[in-house]
């Protein structure tokens, strides 16, 4: 099930875990890489992906700092984090639950567990945003009804000042 | 994590401590139902289906493995999400129970924040997948 329009960006600095898990992904999605957190950051800010693999150990901006730029930012804060890490705790995933990410993965990495917790994900995404547009429509639907009403009364109180008896 | 008292998780597993435990873990969030073995799971998941199932996967007589493929086979009980539980990391282990349905894996020691998320994002997955059918059925009909 090839999706092209999906686009999955992974934030590692080691380039041997870049490519292993660009070689897991590319059968299904776009993918995009970044190997510094400030970079991540530039080329998330830029073009936001759909869903965004993140590391936490890296020098400079750890994964965790990106989490929560991007978590305060409007236009990325709704872009679903997998945490990814060798750091198989209790209190590091607990901790990255608290800065709003949405699951974790433990390296080494099981590629069938990846790609079903993406998908979950990027599902519960798609789905979020065709629950929200509906609801938009919904509303939408129910303004106009309101001004249907809005003139018809228009046209009430037309009628009731044109005829001053 | 708002209360859903109509949401309803089912827990198999066949140590009464494990059962506790995710039980407490549970209990303020979801109603939980137990059970401690496999054929006694799937009585009452056939009668009364849950929401979710979080299953262990080493019991004794029926394991985990073949639950799944006994509840994935009945049109009853085919949609409900199965995650299962596990105390081995094993590479190996995941992919076959995801080949027979399973939705995702929680490995123990558990993670309660970790637990409850990955149960809040398949129900709410589950509920969003229905509300779609629901929304498409009406414009269809």
């Amino acid at each position: 099930m090839k999706k092209p329009l999906q686009t999955v960006m992974i934030v590692d600095d080691m380039a041997v875990n870049l490519s292993l898990m660009a070689s897991i992904l590319s059968d299904y999605y776009q993918v995009k890489v970044a190997k510094s957190g400030a970079s991540a950051l530039s080329l998330i800010t830029q073009d936001p992906p759909d869903i965004i693999l993140l590391d936490i150990i890296m020098p400079d901006m750890d994964g965790y700092d990106v989490c929560i730029k991007l978590k305060s930012q409007l236009l990325t804060h709704a872009i679903p984090i997998i945490f990814v890490t060798t750091l198989n705790s209790i209190h590091t995933a607990e901790y990255g639950l608290t800065l709003g990410a949405v699951d974790f993965i433990n390296k080494p990495i099981n590629p069938a567990l990846t790609l079903a917790r993406i998908q979950t994900h990027l599902e519960l995404k798609q789905l979020k945003e065709w629950s929200e547009q509906n609801q938009k429509h919904a509303i939408t639907h129910d303004n106009t009804a309101n001004i249907l009403s809005a003139e018809e009364l228009e046209f009430i109180n037309q009628i009731f000042f044109s005829n001053p008896e | 994590m708002m209360k859903n008292s109509l949401q309803t998780v089912m827990v198999v597993d066949d140590i009464a401590v494990n059962l506790s435990l995710m039980a407490s873990i549970l209990s303020d969030y979801y109603h939980v139902k137990v059970a401690k073995s496999g054929a006694r799971a799937l009585s009452l998941i056939t009668q009364d289906p849950p929401d979710i199932i979080l299953l262990d996967i080493v019991m004794p007589d029926m394991d985990g493995y073949e639950l799944c493929l006994k509840l994935k086979s009945q049109p009853l009980t085919r949609a409900i999400p199965i995650i299962f539980l596990t105390s081995k990391n094993s590479i190996q282990d995941e992919e076959h129970g995801l080949t027979l349905g399973a939705v995702d894996f929680i490995h123990k020691p558990i993670s309660p924040p970790l637990t409850l998320a990955r149960i809040q994002t398949h129900l709410e997955l589950k509920r969003l997948k229905a509300w779609q059918q629901k929304q498409i059925q009406s414009i269809t009909n």
